[in-house]
């Protein structure tokens, strides 16, 4: 994959975005580098959210043999950001405040291909 | 303090819970003994550390954050100094678990107001408690949440010491106290203002006229509508978090309304022109 072949992540992206209760997305590579979004506010910003949390979480998993990870959700502020960690990236799902992250995260999981069985 | 996880533990899908401060050191836990207290404390540190990232990025407070793992999934709760643990199984009703875990760091603020988190068990305790925080320190922290903002904005660090050093020199005469705060490392220093001889409300009302400069000249430099929504993000989270050290210095929601407000003609005048 050439780096600037985004096709793939901007498949997920749309795969994810119309999701009931998502109002942004963003994937960003493992190191930070933000892939593709959809998304009103600073990507950059908003990825580094998606991979603060996701490296947090896969250290947590590895400290309590836990992994692997299926979501993580951080509140900040009235904001509610979904994380969702694929082979080469994490992918940051921005959800309104009355959305259910358990349903979004059944929907985006199925749309991305990880059904609620298997990962 | 251990009754309290007790409680949580007793809610259905909880295996255990503890507690951090706020360096991620485990201060209490109910824990199931499978788990080593090094591993404990290796997630205490993660899970603060990325609250304080967090924080930083976003400007924010973390209210909580929620990871689901295949077999497990752990809540972290913030509780204002330091993070509530809880480990349960992956289908565990987050909901349901809220209105304990609430209750519980309620009760764990009220006890931290009469005495601060024990240590862990093998640190010195302290001959002194700490003094309480000075509200004026949260003003101070607001200021430096904002100029953060504005950096994001692409306006230097350096540039904003101007405008505020600029702004300074205008406040110089009404708030001569004032006059250190900005260090040579181009950093706040809360340590320069003279907390022992000036009352907190003064104090505050020489930073609300230093804040009130700072949004003029940045009106001038990124436009109305730009400033005014770079501050009014800043601020309304910020105040929501800290409304009660607003009012104790006197300003209540005050400052809110200072990036529309045209400057005292003692302190307008020329504004600075950055290169």
């Amino acid at each position: 994959m050439t780096p600037t072949d985004t096709g793939p992540f901007q498949g997920m992206v749309d795969s994810v975005k119309t999701i009931p209760g998502v109002t942004g997305t963003v994937v960003v590579a493992h190191d930070g580098v933000v892939i593709a979004h959809e998304i009103s506010g600073n990507p950059e910003k908003e990825g580094a959210v998606a991979v603060y949390v996701g490296h947090a979480a896969a250290r947590i998993g590895q400290s309590l043999s836990l992994s692997p990870l299926r979501w993580a959700v951080v509140g900040i502020g009235q904001e509610t950001v979904m994380v969702i960690e694929q082979r080469d990236c994490y992918v940051g799902l921005f959800l309104d405040e009355r959305a259910s992250p358990a349903m979004v995260a059944a929907r985006a999981l199925s749309a991305l291909g990880q059904s609620e069985g298997s990962t | 303090m251990k009754d309290i996880l007790d409680e949580i533990n007793a809610v259905v899908g909880v295996r255990g819970s503890f507690l951090c401060d706020e360096e991620g050191a485990v201060v209490r836990s109910a824990m199931p003994e499978t788990y080593d207290p090094a591993e404990l404390a290796a997630v205490g540190r993660v899970l603060t550390q990325t609250m304080a990232g967090l924080v930083l990025a976003r400007r924010r407070k973390v209210r909580d954050i929620d990871l689901v793992y295949r077999q497990a999934r752990l809540v972290a709760k913030n509780t204002g100094n330091g993070c509530l643990c809880i480990l349960g199984s992956p289908d565990l009703n987050v909901a349901f678990l809220n209105l304990t875990a609430d209750l519980a760091i309620r009760e764990l603020k009220q006890a931290s107001k009469q005495a601060p988190l024990a240590a862990p068990a093998e640190a010195v305790p302290a001959e002194v408690p700490p003094a309480p925080r000075p509200a004026i320190q949260t003003l101070i922290e607001f200021l430096e949440l904002l100029l953060q903002e504005l950096e994001g904005h692409g306006i230097g660090r350096q540039d904003l010491v101007k405008i505020l050093s600029h702004r300074l020199r205008k406040l110089g005469e009404s708030y001569p106290f004032l006059g250190s705060l900005v260090s040579a490392d181009d950093r706040l220093d809360p340590a320069s203002l003279p907390l022992d001889s000036v009352e907190p409300k003064t104090m505050a009302e020489g930073l609300a006229a230093l804040i009130h400069g700072l949004c003029f000249s940045l009106r001038g430099m990124m436009g109305e509508e730009k400033a005014e929504e770079a501050y009014i993000g800043v601020y309304d989270a910020f105040y929501a978090e800290h409304r009660a050290d607003f009012v104790t210095l006197g300003l209540g929601d005050r400052l809110r309304k200072i990036v529309h407000q045209p400057l005292p003609s003692a302190h307008s005048g020329v504004d600075i022109h950055l290169d």
